[in-house]
Parts: structure tokens; sequence; C-alpha cells
């Protein structure tokens, strides 16, 4: 079963959608909430009578809420929108789909949405377990904070938006890259942590920084485990990225597992994309 | 003791100098390989001690421990990598061009200070 959230959704819409979307769905439909936890469902849709400012804002709660979870976040429209979807895109909706959509087109596309993410090869284990280990190791050394790693999934047609991430390129036998995404309060508490002051003491300057050192001991400190295997590679300096709900793209067809972190009720996303370079 | 503290994370930099404190230790901050040699030639007294990453922008820590090797002036100060860089290819490399200790990053209060004792008594 799916846990799907219908948001804002009308009687007479939540029918339609529980015919389209099956009894594989277990649907809760209710008003769009600010603070709610809906970390636990498999995809979210909002219904929108029109695309306005208002409608942006519950598109980044939702994202936000998803705490860098799998879960697709499709904004449902009356009609076929007559502008841009972008902002809304940029704020985080995985789709924009219209009730004026073919049923049929409209139920398997939003079926297709609860597809679960396929589970990591063995081979992608070889490379990802060493990741999970050394951020478990760089946060309990570091910053004395128990990191719960939680999931693992490969990005798709996810969106993964944060406000501060941390950036390194690899190189060498394997390439890619890997990327921490945090939100400011918690990459603000972890920074402080590691400094032994105050979160208010943190500037931006010490963030930026700090992010740029926490990527760089991660993917640093995976090397000793990947020495003799395809996956072994060299490290760039690392680059911060600062901006509220900003996304990092990847080159396209390029395998990304996201690595799923929890520290206490906030959570942290690692990006890895790594290849063995073709001989 | 005289320490150079070289790294281009100010946080790290931070956390090492107050890790450093307790010794009584006078520090000097640079943010590259390259800042490293010019505080040894501008320094009237040598330092004590370098503790010195490895991946640095302009001239890295490597580069720069290569560089000191081949000065007759600064060969023999110690110096203590103080690096991400966690794989035996490179601790092998930098014992080989002259580093006396080799810290990996993420790093304890009590890693560092094992290592400069280890050092110091070398």
């Amino acid at each position: 079963m799916s846990k799907v959230l219908l948001n804002d959704c009308t009687h007479e819409i939540t029918e339609k959608l529980s015919k389209l979307l099956g009894a594989n769905a277990d649907i809760v439909s209710d008003p769009f909430q600010e603070k709610r936890d809906i970390s636990k469902f498999n995809l979210v849709v909002l219904y929108a009578e029109e695309m306005n400012r208002g409608v942006l804002d519950k598109i980044k709660h939702l994202r936000f809420s998803t705490k860098f979870r799998n879960i697709p976040v499709v904004l449902l429209l009356p009609e076929k929108p007559a502008r841009s979807v972008h902002p809304f895109l940029y704020s985080g909706t995985t789709d924009t789909l219209s009730l004026a959509d073919p049923p049929e087109a409209l139920g398997q596309i939003l079926q297709s949405y609860m597809i679960p993410s396929r589970k990591p090869r063995d081979s992608e284990m070889e490379y990802l377990t060493p990741f999970i280990s050394s951020t478990k190791d760089v946060f309990s050394t570091m910053a004395s904070m128990n990191v719960d790693f939680k999931q693992v999934y490969f990005q798709n047609e996810h969106r993964l938006l944060g406000d501060i991430s941390g950036v390194i390129g690899l190189s060498g036998k394997a390439e890619g890259t890997v990327v921490v995404t945090f939100y400011w309060d918690l990459a603000q508490q972890i920074i402080s942590s590691i400094m032994g002051v105050t979160a208010d003491e943190i500037g931006p300057e010490l963030l930026n920084d700090g992010v740029g050192e926490i990527i760089n001991m991660i993917s640093g400190s995976v090397k000793r485990y990947l020495i003799d295997t395809p996956f072994y590679f060299q490290l760039s300096l690392p680059t911060v990225i600062l901006g509220w709900q900003h996304e990092i793209c990847h080159p396209e067809n390029s395998t990304v597992a996201v690595l799923l972190f929890d520290v206490e009720d906030k959570s942290f996303a690692v990006q890895v994309s790594l290849t063995p370079r073709k001989k | 003791m005289k320490v150079i503290v070289a790294d281009d994370s100010m946080m790290t930099r931070n956390i090492v100098i107050k890790f450093l404190a307790p010794l009584g230790c006078s520090t000097i901050q640079a943010a590259n390989g390259e800042e490293v040699i010019k505080i040894l030639g501008s320094e009237e007294t040598l330092p004590d001690l370098i503790l010195l990453d490895w991946n640095m922008p302009v001239l890295d820590g490597y580069q720069a421990l290569q560089i000191m090797g081949k000065d007759e002036r600064y060969k023999e100060i110690p110096v203590i990598m103080l690096t991400s860089e966690s794989d035996d290819i490179n601790r092998t490399r930098a014992l080989f061009a002259g580093a006396k200790g080799y810290v990996t990053k993420p790093f304890t209060e009590e890693d560092l200070i094992q290592a400069i004792n280890e050092t110091l008594e070398k």
C-alpha cells in the first residue's frame, strides 16, 4: 500500500482521485497544514483553484516537510495552466497536472509516482556503505552527534531542495560528485556543536566554511575503504552553495544515490554520484 | 612552542587552536601552502611544529611539504599532515616527502595531542 496525502481537495475531487489512484492507495484527504510531518507519505497531491503566491508557499512548505525523502509533490489544477509552471517547479513540485487531463493519463501518471525507488544493487552498496559509515563518523567525532542513517534511494524525478550544500568533485579512477545538503537550522546546529559555541555565533562565513569542510571530511575519509576498488578517486576542493531551497542538478543519465540521515527530528541528505572511468 | 596551523578551513584552524591552547602553544594561521612558505621566510624564529592540511588552494600541503623538504632551512621542522586524505597511498607519500606524523580528519583532541607528542619525541 502507498500512503497518499491529498491536500485541499474537495470531496468530489477526492472521490475522483481515489478511483484513479486505485486500490493500492491508502488515502488521507484534508486541508493543507503548515506544520505537518508528511515524511511517512509516498505521494502528496495539492489541489489549487488557481496559481498564486499562496499556492507557491504551500508547495515550499510541503517540500520542506518531506525532509529530503523521496516523496513526489504534485500540484493539481482544475484546468491546464495558462501560464508557466516554472515558479512552482522551482518551489519544489514534482509535476503539475490538471483535472482537464484525460482521466486515464492522469491516473497513470499519478500511479507512476507511487512506484517506490529501486533498491541499490550490491555493486552500488560497495561504494555507498563507506559513505554511510564515514558520514556517521564525521558527525560523531567532530560534533559529538549521533546521526541515524535512514534510507538510500536513487534520484530520478525527485526534487531535493535545501538551504546550504557542500559540493565536492571526484576524479581519477572513478569520477563523480558528492553533495551534502542541509536546511539552515541543522547546519547551524552542527557547526556550532563542532566549534563549541552557540548557534547564534555561527555567521554565514563560518557556516560556508564548515559545510565545505564537512563534505571534504566525509569524502576524504571514504577513500581508505575504496583504495583497491574501481571507485577510488581524488578529491577536488569543496564548493558551498547557499540559498533558500536551492537544488543541485547532476549530469543527465548519471546515477545519483541519496543517502538520508536523521539528527533527532531533523534530516540532511548526502548525494553520491560515482562512476568508474571507462578505460 | 610555536606552531603553524595551515588549513583552508577557518573552522578547522579554530578547532586546532582550541585543542592546542592547553599546551600553551603560540599559533600562526595559514590558509594555504604558499602562506606557510611566506611565514617561514618572514619569521625571525622557525616554528617548532607545522600542522599541514593536504587539500588547499594556491599551493597544497603536499607541494608545500616538498618545497620545505628541499630547503635546508626548513627541512628539519617537524610537520604533521592533518588531512581528510585517509588512504595509505597518500599517507606513504607524505611520510616519504618528510612528514613526521599523519592525522586523518575527522579527528579528536586526543588524536591530535597524541600525534604531536609522538612526533616531537622522534
